[in-house]
C-alpha cells in the first residue's frame, strides 16, 4: 500500500493513498467562526465545500506552520454521509512511500486521547504511524462537521 | 645682562661717575671755602675786639703816663693842684672808675706842713700825699676822695717801684688767688718807660684793673700817677662786640690770670692753670699756640667750639674767642646740602630722561625679541604693535608683516591638510570597502558557479529521466491517458522552468545587480519545485488508485518528486547565495557605479525576464504536463548553466583585478595619509589666530 507521508512535530505519519482524493497546496481557507477546535476552516474543492481539520493543531495544540510544504490533503470521509470528504492540513506532505501491508504492526500502546493513531511501520531510520481517518474525529466533532452522519 | 641695563650703564655710568667726582670736588671745595670764611670771621672778631681793648688800654695807660709827665714837669709838690688835676681827669673820662697820684713818703718835703686849701682826704695819717678820686657807687656815682691804701703790697705801687728800682716785681706783693706760675716777668707795656698794668682785683666791690706810671724826678722814683678801670664793664663790652650768637670770650692778664670769662664769670681773677680752660690757654699764654683758628672741645660743656686768639700788646693780654661749632658748621652744612640737593635733582632728572628714552627704545627691541622667540616656538597668535619711524619701528613692522604672512600661510596649509586628510581617509575607506565588496563578489560568484554546475548536472539527469518517461508512457498509454493531464501539466511546468532557468542563466550576470528581482525568481522557482512535488504526489496517488496499471508511473512520479526536491534544495542554495550577493550589492551599490551601465542592461533584461517568468508561471499553473518541452528546456538549462559558470568566472577575475587595484589605491592613500599626518604634525607646531 502507498502511504502519503507527513509530519506532526518531529514524528512522521502516513495516510493510506487509496482513501485520498488529492493533495492541494495550503490555499487560503475561509475561517468558520464558532467552529469547534481543530477545524481550520472551509475549503472550496471541485464545486463542493469541505471542512478542513488542522492535524497539527489537533495533536499538539499549535497550528500548522505556514510553509510551502504545509498542504491540504483531501480525503474520502467514510464515517460521514456517503460521498463526504474532509480536508486535512498537515506539515511536510511532500512524499509518499510504498509499504507492504504485512510490514504494518500494532504499536501495542493504547492511545485513548488519540484514537486515530494506527499501526506503525519502519521507514528508514524512523517509524511511520498510520492515521486512521475513520477514527479521526470525535463523535462531537463529527456531528458538528457532518450533521447528516450517523451516531 | 639685559639690553636696557647695558644701555643705561653705558650711557649713565660715565655721566654718573663724572657728576659724582665733580660733585665731591665741588662740595669739598665749597665746604672748605665756607669753613675758611667762617674761620676768618671768627679771627676777624677776635682781632677787632682785641684792637678795641688795645685802644682802651692804650688810652688809659697814656692818660696815666700823661699825668706822670705833668708831675715831672712842674706839678710835683703842688698838692692842691695835683688833687684837682686828678679829679678833672676822672671827670673828663667817664669810663674810668678812679684817678690818683701817690707820693713816696715826704717826697716833696711837705708831709708835715699844713698847706691851706688841701683836702685832708688826700693824705694819710703821716701827711703823705695820696689823693685817690673814685666814683662812689654808694653815693650815686659822685666823685669821692680818699687816701690810697696797700701801697707796699700792691702791684700798682710796690710793683711799679720794684720795677723802676730794678728789683723783682713781685717783691712784697700780696694778691688774692696769686698769679700764674707760668708768668715769666714780661712787661705789661713795652717801652723805655716802665708802665704798670696791675692784675685785676676786687676793690670797693668792683673787679678793677689799675694802670700806673712812675713820677721820675732827677732819676729818682718820687711817686706815681694811676687810673682805675672796672672789669665788669669789660665783660659788657666784650658781649656787645661779639659777631656770633654763641661767641664766648676769655681774657688773660699779663700774669696769667683770668680777666674776663663771659661763659663762666666765677673764673675771674683765677690763675689760668687752675681753670678748666688751662688746655686752651696754656699754649696761648706761652706763645706756642698756632695762629690759625682751631676746633677744640669746650672743657666745661663738652661741646665742640671754634677757637681764635688775639693778643693785646698794651697789658700783654690775651683774648680768646670761641664760637659753637653748630653755628659755624650749620650754615656751611646747609649750603653744602643745598648744593647737593641741586646736583641730586639734576641727576634724577637726567636719569629719568635716560630711563624713559631707554625704555622706549629697549621696549620695542624687547617686543621684537619676544615676538621672534614666540614665532620660533610656533606661536603665531601674537599681535605686534609697531609704531615709530626709526629703525626699531621698521623692525617691528617687518616682524608684524612676517608674523601675519606666516600665520596666513599656516592657516592655508592647515585647511589644505585637513582637506587632504579627509580626502585620503575617504579614499582609504572607499578602497577598503571596494576591496571587501570585490572579495564578496568573488566568493559569491564562485559559489554560484558551483551551484550552476549542480543544476546543470541535475538537468542532465532529468533529461535522462524524461527519455525514460517517454519510453514508459509509450508502454502505458492507457494509464498515461489517465494521467496525461497531470503529466502535460508537469511537462509544461518543466519547460517553463527550463525556459525560466535559461533566462535566469542568461541574465544571472546582471541578476547580481538586481538581487530583489532574483529573489522573486528564486521564490518562483521554489514554488515551481513545490508544484512539481505536489503534482508528482498526486500522480502517485492516482497511480496507486490505478493499481497495477499505475505501478510504472508511480516509480516515475517518485523520481520526479526526488528530482524536484533536489532542484528545490539547489534553488534554496541559490536563494541564500543571492541573498549574500544582494547584501554585498546593496552595501556596494554606490561604489559599483562604474558597473552601472552593465547593470542597467541587466536590469532591463531581468525585468523582461521577470515579466516573462510571470507569464511562464501563469503558464505553469494552467498548463498541462509537457515533457517534450522539458526535454529541450533541460538541454538549454545545461548550456545556460555553463554560460553562468563562465560569466561567474569572468566576474570573479574582474573582482580580483578590481581588488588588486583597490589594494594599490589603499596603499597609495595610506601613504598620502601618512604624508598628510606629517604635514599636520609640522603645522601643529604653530598656533595661529
Amino acid at each position: 500500500m502507498l502511504l502519503v507521508l507527513f509530519r506532526i512535530g518531529a514524528e512522521r505519519y502516513g495516510l493510506d493513498a487509496r482513501s485520498l482524493v488529492e493533495v492541494l497546496p495550503a490555499v487560503p481557507l475561509r475561517p468558520q467562526r464558532g467552529a469547534p477546535a481543530g477545524c481550520a476552516g472551509l475549503l472550496a474543492h471541485r464545486e463542493r465545500t469541505i471542512p478542513v481539520i488542522d492535524l497539527t493543531l489537533m495533536a499538539t495544540g499549535k497550528p500548522a506552520a505556514q510553509r510551502l510544504s504545509t498542504r491540504i490533503v483531501v480525503a474520502h470521509y467514510r464515517a460521514g454521509p456517503p460521498g463526504s470528504r474532509i480536508g486535512l492540513m498537515v506539515e511536510e506532505a511532500t512524499d509518499a512511500r510504498e509499504v507492504a501491508a504485512e510490514a504494518l504492526v500494532d504499536p501495542g500502546i493504547a492511545t485513548p486521547d488519540a484514537p486515530y493513531l494506527g499501526k506503525v511501520v519502519g521507514e528508514g531510520d524512523q517509524l511511520v504511524q498510520v492515521v486512521e481517518l475513520e477514527r479521526l474525529l470525535s463523535p462531537e466533532l463529527r456531528k458538528a462537521l457532518f450533521p447528516g452522519s450517523g451516531p | 645682562m639685559k639690553l636696557r641695563a647695558k644701555i643705561l650703564l653705558a650711557s649713565g655710568l660715565p655721566l654718573l661717575l663724572l657728576v659724582a667726582v665733580v660733585a665731591i670736588l665741588l662740595l669739598q671745595r665749597l665746604f672748605s671755602t665756607q669753613l675758611d670764611l667762617a674761620k676768618d670771621s671768627i679771627r676777624a672778631e677776635a682781632e677787632a675786639i682785641a684792637q678795641r681793648l688795645e685802644e682802651e688800654n692804650h688810652r688809659t695807660v697814656q692818660t696815666a703816663a700823661t699825668m706822670a709827665l705833668a708831675q715831672e714837669h712842674g706839678l710835683f709838690g703842688r698838692r692842691v693842684d695835683s688833687a684837682a688835676y686828678a679829679r678833672a681827669v676822672l671827670e673828663a673820662n667817664a669810663e674810668f672808675t678812679g684817678a690818683y697820684f701817690g707820693y713816696e713818703p715826704d717826697a716833696d718835703g711837705r708831709d708835715r706842713s699844713t698847706a691851706a686849701g688841701l683836702d685832708g682826704r688826700a693824705l694819710d695819717a703821716t701827711g703823705r700825699f695820696l689823693p685817690y678820686w673814685f666814683r662812689d657807687d654808694a653815693a650815686g656815682g659822685a666823685l669821692a676822695l680818699t687816701p690810697l691804701v696797700d701801697m707796699d703790697i700792691s702791684y700798682y705801687y710796690r710793683g711799679l717801684r720794684n720795677r723802676v728800682s730794678g728789683e723783682a716785681e713781685e717783691t712784697g706783693i700780696s694778691l688774692e688767688n696769686g698769679i700764674s706760675q707760668l708768668y715769666d716777668g714780661r712787661a705789661p707795656v713795652a717801652g723805655s718807660v716802665p708802665l704798670m698794668i696791675t692784675e685785676p682785683y676786687i676793690y670797693e666791690g668792683k673787679l678793677i684793673v689799675e694802670q700806673t706810671a712812675p713820677i721820675m724826678i732827677d732819676g729818682r722814683f718820687r711817686g706815681l700817677a694811676g687810673i682805675d678801670r672796672a672789669l665788669t664793664q669789660i665783660d659788657d663790652f666784650l658781649r656787645s662786640q661779639r659777631q656770633h650768637q654763641s661767641s664766648e670770650f676769655l681774657l688773660v692778664s699779663t700774669r696769667g690770670r683770668i680777666i674776663s670769662a663771659t661763659g663762666s664769670p666765677e673764673l675771674r681773677t683765677l690763675p689760668l692753670e687752675g681753670t678748666p680752660y688751662a688746655p686752651w690757654l696754656e699754649p696761648l699764654y706761652r706763645g706756642e699756640a698756632p695762629e690759625d683758628v682751631r676746633q677744640l672741645d669746650d672743657p666745661l660743656s663738652g661741646s665742640s667750639r671754634f677757637v681764635a686768639a688775639a693778643a693785646i700788646p698794651t697789658g700783654s693780654w690775651q683774648l680768646v674767642v670761641s664760637v659753637d661749632e653748630a653755628e659755624i658748621l650749620g650754615p656751611v652744612r646747609a649750603e653744602v646740602l643745598k648744593t647737593l640737593m641741586v646736583i641730586l635733582a639734576g641727576l634724577i632728572v637726567a636719569a629719568a630722561i635716560a630711563y624713559l628714552f631707554t625704555r622706549a627704545l629697549v621696549g620695542r627691541v624687547e617686543t621684537a625679541a619676544g615676538t621672534a622667540e614666540k614665532v620660533a616656538g610656533g606661536d603665531l597668535t601674537i599681535r605686534v604693535q609697531a609704531e615709530g619711524s626709526d629703525e626699531t619701528g621698521v623692525l617691528l613692522s617687518s616682524l608684524r608683516h612676517m608674523v601675519d604672512s606666516l600665520a596666513g600661510l599656516l592657516g592655508r596649509l592647515k585647511s589644505s591638510s585637513v582637506q587632504l586628510l579627509s580626502t585620503a581617509n575617504e579614499i582609504t575607506a572607499t578602497s577598503r570597502k571596494q576591496e571587501q565588496i570585490n572579495n564578496d563578489i568573488g566568493a559569491s560568484t564562485s559559489e554560484i558557479a558551483a551551484s550552476t554546475s549542480e543544476i546543470s548536472a541535475t538537468a542532465q539527469e532529468l533529461l535522462g529521466v524524461m527519455r525514460e518517461v517517454s519510453a514508459s508512457s509509450g508502454t502505458t498509454a492507457e494509464v498515461a491517458a489517465a494521467g496525461r493531464t497531470d503529466l502535460d501539466s508537469l511537462q509544461d511546468t518543466m519547460q517553463g522552468l527550463l525556459a525560466a532557468t535559461s533566462s535566469i542563466a542568461e541574465r544571472l550576470e546582471v541578476m547580481a545587480q538586481r538581487a530583489e528581482s532574483i529573489g522573486t525568481v528564486v521564490t518562483t522557482i521554489t514554488k515551481v519545485a513545490d508544484q512539481t512535488n505536489l503534482l508528482s504526489l498526486n500522480a502517485a496517488i492516482e497511480a496507486e488508485k490505478a493499481g497495477e496499471y499505475g505501478a510504472g508511473f508511480a516509480v516515475v512520479s517518485r523520481e520526479i518528486r526526488r528530482l524536484a526536491d533536489q532542484a528545490a534544495v539547489a534553488t534554496l542554495d541559490i536563494g541564500r547565495l543571492v541573498g549574500e550577493v544582494q547584501e554585498s550589492v546593496s552595501s556596494g551599490v554606490a561604489e559599483m557605479s562604474r558597473f552601472t551601465a552593465r547593470v542597467r542592461d541587466g536590469v532591463r533584461e531581468v525585468t523582461a525576464l521577470s515579466t516573462q517568468l510571470g507569464t511562464v508561471i501563469e503558464g505553469v499553473e494552467s498548463l498541462k504536463p509537457r515533457f517534450d518541452a522539458a526535454h529541450r528546456g533541460m538541454e538549454a538549462q545545461a548550456a545556460g548553466a555553463g554560460q553562468i559558470n563562465e560569466a561567474m568566472l569572468q566576474l570573479r577575475d574582474i573582482a580580483l583585478l578590481s581588488g588588486e587595484s583597490s589594494q594599490a589605491t589603499r596603499a597609495a592613500s595610506a601613504q598620502l595619509l601618512a604624508a598628510v599626518e606629517d604635514l599636520k604634525t609640522e603645522i601643529a607646531r604653530f598656533r595661529t589666530r
